[in-house]
């Protein structure tokens, strides 16, 4: 113990009397470990974590069909009265948001909070009791009789109640629908679902009232619930999947013979299984979203960190030189070769863990920036990000890899020196050989050939963005402002299409508009059109019975104008095209406009506009072609352009989207459609209010992620390899400075010095490039579905990243290389 | 105490086998005092090293005590170094970075000796060479003869019976050389075994025998 504080004195002390190697390897340490940290911490937070307040959390499974884990109320009640080998099952939705209000309180606009539909025995199966009143019970969630009572968190009742104990029995409404505070969960508790922080918890059965979605809990096909069971002591998860499959495949049975499917959709139908996760550390579908982008972040990063550990390596290689003294005085004085490397070793982990002090501190800074990068409900998740037990245990095992990585080699070889030689003090005994000079080579190569894998990995991130960022979507994002409006549910049919009238009326008088319009898709967004199977026409009709898939979008006049659809044929929708109602509207033709691909799917070459088609199953037509646009792509970039069918919208839904197209910029139209809703409806929000360009943003986040981080982490990589060539050749350029004295006191000329030197750097680079793009064709093929309009060996990156790696290994062996141009023979010959 | 019989040494060179060491047969007592003798390149520090172990490529046979050196395994003649031998340079190899007390103390941390005990012996040698005074300073702070006079409290501060000493007086100036000699002279007479290589006469007198080696051979005694 003695001799290590001694090794551990003595290392402070060495490193304290190099100030300037020691702050370059602290800060590559920091940033190499603090990446893999912040990452780590991500990763952690997302999967490792167990679940806070919930007891025991290591007995929790998730049930899944085939995999899946949103399913239906009806099998959670199948299961969850049948099933023995649980001790709990309980179900709950999402978390969201919606508009509360306290019942007496002075505040007379409504606020937004964070909610989440539970089963009765929520609370019970997680084991989280209440720290005020009670917690929700069977009783609360009993099937057509529900209680309407909400428990809410304890961050809730101290933020929004001072944590005051007479909450309890406090009536709020939800949606305009009363509901009793009758507890508070515990303090940190935060729910099931990874990265949210529910505010309130309420039955499941009154989510017919709440969200106004009738037969949520009688759909069969509606798949909305995560299912989540504790197993019994003793009781194994297998054996617990084995009771629940034979439930659900019983229940799966009778729907098939209730639904006399097909044969072969009954097989497809009743292949399906239950399958059970573990589910101690919670539910998220971030998991789905971000998992592998967070293992290819930590191979970066693991990567950068190699790259920072073969540097130092280098540093302390040649470091070394200049202590080989040293350990050959300590050697005759009795020190073994053990006691040599133990004391370089000793000198490495202190900079790796002063480098794992502070990257464990920038990994805290820097795990705020990542966690911009994942959203959920349009707001950033709120992740546990603050460091445990596993993030300080990664942080000490990196720091502790990292220093016997780099300090290892360079003690082996330092300590190896001729003693005899070394003591008549010929500095560079040891790194003035071939070999010592192969190893920090060696090193170097190893540095340009990561980088260069790393700079093609980013260049490929990058080159994925800007084609997605240039993907031409069939509609103008610029100048395109969309919104939306929360409605109360004192806004019924009537009066939601009233309002929607008046509002695109009022919006197209605005100041600056060129036109308004609203869709039932959230264009770029989550928001699709509804699927349309077997379109027909005569002519396809007569072919086959099977007709054309095709997604449904309801539009308002000027919607092809307003999202700068190009038509080809036809018109746009006017107001003439509304569906009158009653009896008459239901005979009459519904005016639709097919895209291009749907045109030429149903009718060919021919003319579509005036023509006429049908849903599969009706025997007449139903609809009237008015108008054909150009292919969309509604949602996703990287798919393909939707088949789409485009109706009058329905003005009394609720749930659409308006656009409005402004001469000039975007969002200097956000003032004004915000005043225009408040003059027409005083009582409506305008939410979700975003240029057209912030939702295709959003859209690219992940990609954004992976090119900006790549980028980020291999410019680090190519600094630190830069320094590492330019580290090698100023040491050979010391090493020779005799040698080219006396070369240039032969007559040598300055460019014959300079190329020289810059040859051995570039002879380096060249080869470290090309090994860096043999790896580079074998490993970036792991990524290549996250790649877009690139292959994973596109040319043109490679040839660029080559281009400035050897441009960057230029710079760096030039100055060294000038520095040897400039030697005095004089000088240099009086040197040694 | 030591035995060495037809010790040689060469290097490998393209031109062929470079000797330089040729047939050294020598004898060695215990509480002798040798002084090596020669011009430059007749192989002195080389034998030094040789007799220190801290060169193990060469031929022959060498016996310190009942050891048989040339069989030894590196690690074995490590053990037998720290058992045997202290060792004294001409540019003082003192640690840079390590006050004089650590200087002391660096030979004993590697004997697997007890802190307490260390410090006793530190503080007993610091007093023994009369430099108590200095025993917080760098060696940077100390002058040429105060460098090797902890040079040589260091060298025998593990009670070795063999001091090797590579021209301990090369990089002093007159006065300070013959009170190094005056303490070699002292532990000698303390029972120390020297062997000390010189090119100064003067100071080769203070050794019992001298021992004359040209060009890898020894030539007289």
């Amino acid at each position: 113990m003695a001799t290590l504080w001694q090794d551990i004195r003595y290392g402070l002390r060495m490193l304290g009397r190099n100030p300037g190697f020691t702050a370059v390897a602290v800060v590559t340490l920091a940033l190499g470990i603090g990446a893999n940290t912040a990452i780590f911490t991500l990763i952690d937070a997302l999967l490792l974590k167990p679940l806070p307040g919930v007891q025991d959390p290591q007995q929790l499974v998730l049930v899944t069909d085939n995999g899946w884990a949103s399913l239906p109320y009806p099998l959670y009640e199948h299961l969850h009265n049948s099933s023995q080998s649980l001790l709990g099952l309980f179900a709950s939705s999402g978390v969201s948001k919606r508009k509360m209000k306290v019942t007496g309180s002075e505040e007379v606009k409504a606020e937004s909070v964070w909610n989440q539909p539970v089963s009765g025995n929520f609370f019970s199966v997680l084991g989280a009791p209440a720290v005020l009143g009670r917690m929700l019970t069977a009783n609360d969630d009993r099937p057509g009789a529900p209680q309407p009572v909400a428990v809410i968190s304890y961050d809730f009742w101290r933020r929004r109640f001072g944590q005051d104990p007479a909450v309890i029995g406090k009536i709020i409404t939800l949606e305009d629908v009363p509901l009793t505070i009758v507890g508070v969960a515990p303090r940190g508790f935060l729910g099931f679902v990874v990265g949210s922080r529910p505010d309130l918890w309420w039955p499941i059965q009154m989510v017919p009232q709440v969200q106004g979605w009738e037969d949520a809990l009688a759909s069969e096909g509606s798949q909305w619930l995560q299912i989540v069971g504790r197993l019994k002591p003793g009781v194994a998860q297998t054996q617990a999947r084995d009771e629940l499959d034979v439930i659900f495949k019983r229940m799966r049975l009778e729907q098939a013979d209730r639904q006399r499917l097909s044969d072969k959709k009954r097989q497809d139908f009743l292949s399906h299984r239950i399958e059970l996760q573990s589910a101690g550390t919670g539910f998220t579908w971030l998991r789905r979203d971000f998992l592998r982008l967070l293992s290819i972040l930590m191979g970066i990063v693991g990567l950068v960190l190699l790259v920072a550990c073969t540097n130092l390596a280098g540093l302390l290689l040649a470091r070394g030189t200049a202590r080989q003294r040293e350990f050959g005085v300590r050697a005759a004085l009795g020190a073994g070769r053990w006691a040599l490397v133990r004391q370089f070793v000793a000198e490495s982990l202190l900079l790796a863990a002063v480098g794992g002090v502070l990257g464990l501190l920038l990994a805290q800074w820097g795990v705020r920036l990542l966690a911009n990068y994942i959203p959920e409900y349009g707001a950033s998740v709120l992740l546990q990000l603050t460091p445990d037990v596993r993030i300080l245990a990664f942080t000490f095992l990196v720091s502790v890899g990292t220093g016997l990585l780099f300090g290892l080699l360079p003690a082996v070889r330092t300590t190896r020196a001729d003693l005899a030689t070394t003591l008549k003090n010929e500095a560079g005994a040891l790194l003035g050989r071939a070999s010592g000079q192969l190893w920090n080579k060696l090193l170097v190569v190893s540095q340009i050939a990561l980088t260069c894998l790393l700079l093609i990995g980013a260049g490929l991130f990058v080159r994925t963005l800007q084609t997605l960022k240039a993907v031409d979507a069939g509609l103008a994002r610029e100048n395109l402002v969309l919104f939306r409006l929360d409605l109360g549910r004192e806004y019924n049919a009537s009066r939601r299409a009233q309002l929607h009238q008046e509002l695109l009326r009022q919006l197209e008088s605005l100041p600056g508009v060129r036109s308004a319009t609203l869709a039932s898709v959230l264009s770029m967004g989550s928001r699709g059109g509804y699927f349309m199977p077997n379109l027909m026409t005569d002519a396809v009709a007569a072919k086959t019975t099977r007709g054309l898939h095709c997604s449904g979008v309801g539009v308002a006049p000027n919607y092809l104008q307003t999202m700068g659809i190009l038509l080809l044929a036809g018109r746009d929708f006017g107001p003439e095209d509304l569906p009158t109602s009653g009896a008459e509207g239901r005979r009459a033709l519904r005016k639709v406009i097919l895209s291009q691909s749907v045109a030429r799917s149903l009718f060919g070459q021919d003319n579509p506009v005036g023509r006429q088609l049908w849903e599969s199953g009706r025997s007449e037509s139903t609809m009237e072609v008015i108008g054909v646009a150009r292919d969309v792509q509604h949602q996703k970039l990287r798919d393909k352009p939707s088949t789409t069918l485009f109706y009058y919208v329905d003005m009394e839904d609720s749930d659409g989207t308006f656009y409005v197209r402004s001469r000039g910029s975007a969002l200097s139209m956000a003032g004004g459609i915000r005043r225009t809703v408040r003059e027409i409806a005083p009582d409506v929000e305008v939410t979700g209010l975003r240029t057209m360009e912030d939702v295709v943003d959003d859209q690219l986040r992940q990609e954004r992620m992976l090119s900006q981080l790549a980028s980020f982490f291999s410019l680090s990589a190519l600094a630190l390899a830069c320094l590492g060539l330019y580290g090698i050749l100023s040491y050979a350029v010391s090493r020779r400075t005799r040698e080219i004295g006396i070369r240039m006191a032969l007559g040598a000329r300055r460019e014959t010095v300079i190329l020289g030197i810059m040859r051995q750097g570039m002879m380096l680079a060249l080869i470290g490039c090309g090994l860096g793009i043999i790896l580079a064709i074998g490993l970036t093929r792991i990524v290549s579905n996250l790649l877009y309009g690139v292959t994973p060996t596109d040319p043109l990156t490679f040839a660029f990243v080559s281009f400035v790696l050897i441009a960057v290994a230029a710079l760096a062996s030039y100055l060294p290389a000038r520095r040897a141009a400039r030697i005095d023979p004089m000088v240099a010959l009086r040197y040694e | 105490m030591i035995q060495l019989k037809n010790i040689e040494k060469c290097y490998q060179t393209r031109a062929g086998k470079n000797y330089v060491l040729r047939q050294i047969n020598l004898e060695i007592e215990e509480g002798d005092f040798v002084t090596f003798m020669g011009p430059s390149a007749a192989g002195k520090t080389t034998l030094l090293n040789i007799l220190g172990m801290l060169d193990g490529d060469w031929e022959g046979e060498y016996y310190l005590y009942d050891h048989a050196v040339h069989d030894l395994k590196p690690k074995e003649r490590l053990a037998l170094n720290k058992q045997y031998i202290g060792f004294v340079f001409q540019n003082f190899n003192l640690l840079d970075t390590l006050t004089v007390y650590e200087n002391l103390d660096v030979p004993l941390s590697y004997r697997n000796i007890k802190g307490s005990e260390r410090a006793s012996i530190v503080c007993d040698t610091l007093d023994r060479f009369g430099i108590v005074g200095k025993k917080d300073l760098f060696p940077s702070q100390l002058s040429g003869g105060q460098q090797q006079l902890v040079g040589v409290a260091r060298a025998v501060i593990a009670n070795p019976k063999l001091l090797l000493a590579d021209e301990p007086t090369g990089n002093l100036h007159s006065s300070q050389g013959e009170a190094i000699m005056d303490l070699f002279k002292k532990l000698n007479r303390e029972g120390t075994t020297i062997i000390q290589v010189t090119h100064n006469d003067k100071y080769a007198a203070y050794s019992k025998r001298i021992i004359r080696l040209k060009d890898g051979w020894m030539e007289k005694e």
